[in-house]
């Protein structure tokens, strides 16, 4: 019925005081204005501002997911590792020519993730864990400043509850007695302790991961790639035998890749500097992680159960 | 026994199997039976057919046994409208809500059908009276909502509290009426309203695929009643009062999932329960006087009822804060010839729900009600026949709610009554926000920042009884 149809019933019943049908209402609130942009520079689609060039000098994070196929149990489970790494990237010097540039990464994990694996169980890595681990360097080479340019980085080899050390190639010990191993998170066992499920159980390990990593600069402050893997983990101990059960870890590269993304709000840059204090540290990155990934500047897999059947 | 103590034996034993609750209707809002949508529903002291089971089981006694059948529909021509969101208060993924926030128009006709019955037990003055409303959605039709942030996440719109689904709940009511005197008459009865108890159990297999899951599903269903009772005393010929009390019904579902996920096994809390709670079409108590003068030709009506809106639960079975209100409503019937009546009628109902300026949007509005109706009798095969005819326009009168912006919004909690802050504060910018755009209201409640409402309700109804 047409509008003004309406109104002459509603006229009609009410003597034609009053109104009846519903008008919508006008802007009731204003908008709220957006924060300042500065020196009239456009957001972009990750919420940072668009700047042109490559400036390495500065905080980054680096966020890699390496995917498996874990066997273990009879079972095959699609596995993802998240890491999280906070990276002080600094110029070492010009290339062969001038676009060209040899970087320092120095590296401090933050957080690893890992997906639930048989069972529905899940491996959580105490915070002690990469809080003790010590910062590593990296160098890495950027072909050029702009969007394309390829980044080549070192190999980066974290050590859990091993000495410093144990070459890349080296056995792992398979006893907690060896001199090799070291209690480097604290807890008074030797090696390091990851917690399964809620409790259901510890697991005491050592481990070797080696990380080889190559992407390319998709904007100033971004580089995205690929990231290859190898996981060498001797079981110490376990507090269920179920816990200490062997398992295989095939690596799915199609499944893995990394982001450096700037975080310290500079050359458009996202900024996760909370307390103002001009540096990004660990806590910070973590407590701005959520909010990466629900934006999209991270992207972070689930899972996929049929994966690896 | 005497008919009188087997009445009252009867009357009492109804008393005692009432249990302790007790729906919103097409009855309570529209009148049962078309004699009564003809003169707005106000029939506490002049109804006295089947439908006297609704509005005064008292009155059961009055005519003649019968059995009647009905139909009955409305046009819905409600509209809430939506004031435009300013920028700025999006919350987090605000763009990939399942639904976007819309208006709320044109929510489909109600139709159902009506049986009714009047008979008569040993004597004229004991009678036991049933009333049947079937609607053609079917039998314990519900729809959850949230009338606050939380709908953002299902359809993302409002809805009107007091109407819409409420008039889509079947009725079931039954009574027993005793005439002890001439000039005294009571009655008492039960209205009944289906509910559930639902128990879920859930194995998840695979903890990283949720997707994955066995179920068993326990449903009981069961009913609830509420107690309507009433008296008419007539001590002229000429003037008749009634007075009419219904408790409370709603219809409730309760239960609650427990879920097992591998891996997770003796770790507590372990099953995980997740309770489940529905509450829809509540009839809060109400108490209604209604006098009825008649003459040989003439039956003017004049109702009023006081309703315990402050009992009001919303879906989740919290108390909804309405105000108790009032409701006033007269009528008339004019016989024109032998066997043919004419009816009219004129109601106010005003919305107990207060301006909705804080986190919820209860959607409601004062109604003016205007009806015309008519009524015949006749014989087919020998034998008694009436046919009623009513209309009724519901005019509710457009309302408008502009929400107030809290200076410093709290972060919704279950206790927040203010319109409420879905996002944290923040002290640095983030990819998703600046620090600043996450300071004061972020929400997604689609009754911010305001909204109006209004239209009306075309009704109609026909009823054919037989008279025995």
């Amino acid at each position: 019925m047409a509008r003004s149809q309406a109104h002459i019933v509603c006229a009609a019943l009410v003597g034609g005081t009053l109104a009846c049908e519903a008008e919508r209402p006008p802007q009731l609130v204003a908008d709220r204005d957006a924060a300042p942009v500065a020196d009239g520079q456009a957001p972009t689609a990750d919420g940072s501002l668009e700047t042109e060039g490559f400036r390495p000098d500065g905080q980054w994070l680096l966020y890699m997911q390496d995917r498996y196929c874990l066997y273990a149990a009879g079972q095959s489970t699609d596995f993802l590792v998240w890491v999280w790494y906070l990276v002080d990237l600094s110029p070492l010097g010009p290339g062969a020519t001038r676009d060209q540039l040899y970087l320092r990464q120095r590296m401090k994990m933050c957080a690893e993730e890992q997906s639930p694996v048989v069972g529905g169980l899940q491996t959580f890595v105490p915070a002690a864990i990469p809080a003790n681990l010590p910062e590593r360097t990296v160098d890495a080479f950027a072909l050029g400043r702009e969007p394309g340019d390829a980044w080549i980085s070192q190999e980066l080899v974290e050590l859990w509850g091993l000495s410093e050390e144990v070459g890349v190639d080296e056995p792992l010990p398979e006893s907690p007695d060896d001199p090799r191993v070291v209690d480097q998170d604290g807890d008074g066992e030797p090696g390091v302790t990851l917690t399964v499920g809620n409790n259901f159980c510890d697991v005491r390990i050592v481990q070797r991961t080696r990380y080889r990593l190559s992407g390319e600069l998709v904007s100033g402050h971004r580089i995205e790639g690929a990231l290859w893997s190898e996981v060498d983990k001797n079981i110490l101990s376990a507090t269920l035998p179920f816990c200490a059960a062997s398992s295989q870890l095939e690596p799915r590269p199609d499944g893995s890749r990394v982001v450096v993304q700037r975080v310290d709000g500079k050359n458009g840059g996202v900024n996760l500097d909370a307390d103002n204090n001009g540096a990004v540290d660990c806590a910070e990155i973590l407590a701005g992680r959520d909010r990466l990934v629900s934006s999209g500047v991270i992207s972070q897999d689930r899972p996929d159960p049929v994966r690896c059947r | 026994m005497n008919t009188t103590t087997l009445a009252l034996s009867l009357l009492w034993t109804t008393l005692l199997l009432r249990p302790s609750v007790a729906t919103a209707n097409v009855y309570e809002v529209f009148g049962a039976g078309a004699r009564a949508q003809g003169m707005a529903g106000a029939m506490t002291a002049a109804a006295t057919d089947a439908s006297a089971v609704w509005h005064n089981p008292a009155g059961l006694t009055l005519s003649k046994p019968s059995l009647s059948v009905g139909f009955g529909g409305a046009f819905d021509r409600t509209a809430i409208l939506l004031a435009p969101r300013p920028a700025g208060y999006d919350p987090p993924a605000y763009s990939t809500r399942l639904s976007p926030r819309s208006d709320s128009r044109d929510q489909g006709p109600i139709l159902g059908v009506s049986l009714g019955l009047n008979l008569r037990l040993l004597t004229d003055d004991l009678r036991f009276g049933a009333l049947v409303y079937l609607p053609s959605e079917g039998l314990a039709h519900t729809q959850g909502y949230f009338a606050n942030e939380r709908q953002q996440y299902f359809d993302n719109r409002l809805r009107f509290e007091r109407l819409e689904e409420r008039l889509r709940a079947e009725v079931l009511a039954a009574a027993l009426s005793y005439r002890a005197a001439d000039w005294l008459s009571f009655g008492v009865g039960l209205m009944a309203q289906s509910s559930a108890k639902n128990r879920t159990r859930v194995y998840t297999p695979n903890a990283a695929d949720p997707s994955q899951v066995d179920m068993t599903i326990e449903l009981e269903q069961a009913f609830e009643t509420a107690l309507i009772a009433g008296v008419q005393v007539q001590p002229w010929r000429f003037l008749r009062f009634g007075l009419a009390l219904r408790d409370e019904l709603s219809f409730d579902v309760r239960g609650r999932s427990e879920v097992q996920i591998a891996g997770q096994e003796g770790v507590e809390p372990y099953p995980v329960v997740q309770p489940i709670a529905l509450t829809e079409h509540v009839s809060v108590p109400r108490i209604q006087l209604g006098t009825a003068l008649l003459t040989d030709k003439w039956t003017v009506t004049l109702d009023g009822s006081y309703d315990l809106w402050s009992r009001f639960r919303d879906a989740q079975g919290n108390v909804a804060n309405f105000s108790d209100g009032y409701t006033v409503a007269t009528g008339f019937e004019y016989t024109v010839r032998p066997g043919t009546r004419v009816r009219g009628g004129a109601g106010w109902h005003p919305s107990p729900v207060p301006d909705q300026t804080g986190r919820t949007n209860f959607v409601d509005n004062d109604r003016v009600v205007v009806s015309v109706g008519s009524g015949n009798s006749f014989r087919l095969f020998d034998q008694d026949f009436e046919v009623d005819l009513g209309l009724q326009v519901h005019a509710l009168l457009a309302r408008s709610v502009t929400k107030q912006l809290p200076a410093k919004p709290a972060l919704c909690t279950t206790t927040t009554t203010q319109l409420c802050d879905e996002l944290e504060d923040a002290n640095v910018d983030t990819p998703l926000f600046t620090a600043a755009e996450t300071r004061g209201l972020q929400t997604g409640n689609p009754g911010f920042p305001g909204y109006s409402s209004g239209g009306y309700m075309l009704v109609a109804g026909t009823d054919v009884r037989w008279v025995f």
